[in-house]
């Protein structure tokens, strides 16, 4: 009985969390950053590289633009538009293995 | 390769046979027929829409249709004018499309669509059918409405709002103009083309006058209040080019209401101006075929599913880029191919009866001021209630108090953009 209600609470938390913030695909999430850093995060020129990247340090580079931690010109206002476990997805998507 | 979870094969061509997934000792039977998607126009909408199609699912048969031999790239295009590149370097050929993921390009003008038949018309009076349609097609001139602005004023009264000949039409007049003279720019009411487009127009044609022709002056006519990125350019435009450029909004009565070509007259509703380079950016419509199709409403723009770019008018068509109404999506090429990359994940799920992903998008424009002088604005958008909206909280422009080292940092990284977008859309 009392694990039912425990059940219906979580799903009912779960289900309104998940309307807060819908659970995105880490391709959905990351395709948009590859007009400016490059096809699979490969820039020609300027603008840094990403799949050269750890997915730690594009992680935490991203973590610190969010929290304006680290100067930049642009980045830490798109930083701004996801959460951090967002920001997981993408470091994943684009990262190399440590 | 990272790519999207991998479509099956098999599913693929069960689909396109028409078969259940279950019909499995049937699978011998199954005809070889591929499924087809064709887009029209191969600019950074319809280029990044059959790349990314045919990444996603190379069982696809893609076909891009493009009228002209080489994309010219309207980003970009007002460096041109400023003499500071040339037209090569904003003309990107679309072999490599063909050549790395085994796209079917055809040279050739789309004339009409038949919904009901799906199949596409060619000037030459061949049909090609589809499964779904894409369509990119950019901005058409929406002629005559300002009055005397027509194709043939548009010889003497230069846009350069599609890049290729207008844009060297504008760039020669600018160069044939005497020292003292006076360039007019007329920007139109929203929406249209590239909102910070004309400011950065004026800005490179300030930084050619003030080394060329330094007594000129130029005076925008505008049919709005403010636009993007004012407080940045007006900054950029006291420090570089003091007492050039003079800008006329619509309460001032700026707006350009009428053209007299032949007589090089300007009308506003209050004015009238004889400028020695009149560039008129006129109002603007999806591109022609959009139109033609059945795909706009009242607006001249295409109303569409923000999910997946399908058509309200039309089930079956997708419309991305300029032509589209896309939420809050400024026209851009950035949007244009972020656009695409949505798209094409939606049609390839269609097509194999899966339900589209939850979109993200992301909007940059950078505008050059000078050579070592940028600015920008972006934002990061998603879906609310079937709209795309910006979020809260990200986004904005370049900060008023950014350095001046800042500013050139943003200059590098707009060009290196540039590189990176023409490569992702057509490489
Ligand atoms: C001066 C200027 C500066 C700009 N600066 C920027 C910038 O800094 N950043 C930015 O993001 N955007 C910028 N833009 C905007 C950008 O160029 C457009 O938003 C972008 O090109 C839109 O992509 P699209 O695919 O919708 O259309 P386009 O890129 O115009 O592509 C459409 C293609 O379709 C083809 N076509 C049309 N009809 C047919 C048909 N019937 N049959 C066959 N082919 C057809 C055309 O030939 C064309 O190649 C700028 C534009 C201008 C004019
Ligand atoms: C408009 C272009 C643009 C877009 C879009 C963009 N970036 Fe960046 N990125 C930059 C620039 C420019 C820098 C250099 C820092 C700065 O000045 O902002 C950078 C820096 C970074 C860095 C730090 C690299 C290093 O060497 O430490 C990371 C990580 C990064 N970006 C990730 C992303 C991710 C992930 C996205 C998509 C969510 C994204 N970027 C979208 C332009 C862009």
């Amino acid at each position: 009985m009392k694990q039912s209600t425990f059940t219906v609470l979580l799903m009912l938390l779960l289900s309104s969390a998940s309307y807060a913030e819908i659970q995105l695909n880490a391709t959905m999430l990351s395709l948009p950053c590859t007009g400016c850093h490059g096809s699979e995060g490969k820039s020609q020129r300027a603008i840094p590289s990403l799949n050269v990247m750890s997915r730690e340090q594009i992680y935490r580079a991203m973590k610190s633009f969010k929290n304006d931690q680290r100067h930049a010109t642009l980045m830490n206002r798109i930083a701004k538009g996801y959460s951090d476990s967002e920001l997981r997805l993408i470091a994943d998507y684009f990262g190399v293995k440590p | 390769m990272k790519e999207w979870p991998r479509r099956d094969a098999l599913k693929l061509l069960l689909a396109s046979s028409g078969l259940a997934l279950t019909a499995c000792s049937g699978l011998s039977r199954v005809t070889k027929q591929r499924l087809r998607v064709v887009v029209i126009g191969a600019g950074f909408g319809g280029a990044t829409a059959a790349k990314y199609i045919a990444l996603n699912n190379p069982q696809i048969e893609v076909l891009l249709i493009e009228r002209k031999k080489a994309f010219i790239s309207g980003v970009f295009s007002n460096t041109v004018i400023a003499g500071i590149n040339d037209i090569d370097g904003i003309t990107h050929p679309l072999q490599r499309l063909q050549a790395n993921h085994r796209i079917n390009l055809i040279c050739a003008t789309v004339t009409a669509v038949d919904p009901e038949q799906r199949k596409v018309w060619l000037e030459s009076g061949e049909r090609i059918s589809y499964d779904r349609l894409v369509v990119s097609p950019g901005i058409d001139i929406r002629w005559n409405a300002l009055e005397g602005y027509d194709q043939a004023a548009s010889i003497l009264m230069p846009h350069a709002w599609q890049a290729g000949q207008q844009t060297l039409l504008l760039k020669q007049q600018l160069r044939a103009m005497p020292d003292g003279g006076v360039v007019v720019i007329s920007s139109p009411a929203d929406p249209f083309r590239c909102p910070p487009g004309p400011y950065e127009r004026a800005s490179l044609i300030a930084y050619y006058l003030k080394r060329h022709k330094p007594r000129s002056k130029i005076l925008i006519l505008d049919s709005k209040n403010s636009f993007a990125k004012q407080p940045l350019f007006e900054q950029g435009w006291q420090r570089l080019y003091p007492g050039m450029i003079e800008w006329i909004s619509l309460s001032n009565g700026g707006r350009v209401v009428a053209v007299e070509a032949a007589q090089g007259r300007v009308h506003t509703e209050i004015d009238e101006f004889k400028p020695d380079v009149a560039n008129i950016i006129p109002p603007q419509q999806a591109g022609q075929i959009a139109q033609q199709a059945g795909l706009v409403d009242s607006t001249g723009w295409c109303p569409v599913n923000q999910q997946t770019f399908e058509s309200h008018q039309i089930p079956g068509i997708y419309v991305i880029g300029d032509s589209s109404l896309a939420g809050y999506m400024p026209k851009s090429a950035y949007a244009a191919n972020c656009q695409a990359k949505v798209c094409a994940q939606a049609v390839v799920a269609d097509l194999v009866g899966e339900a589209p992903l939850e979109p993200t998008f992301i909007n940059t424009c950078y505008s050059l001021l000078a050579p070592d002088y940028a600015i920008s604005i972006a934002a990061v958008y998603r879906l609310r209630s079937g709209e795309i909206m910006p979020v809260n909280g990200a986004g904005g422009s370049t900060p008023i108090q950014a350095t001046l080292e800042d500013l050139a940092s943003e200059a590098g990284y707009a060009r290196g953009w540039y590189r990176n977008i023409v490569a992702d859309s057509f490489g």
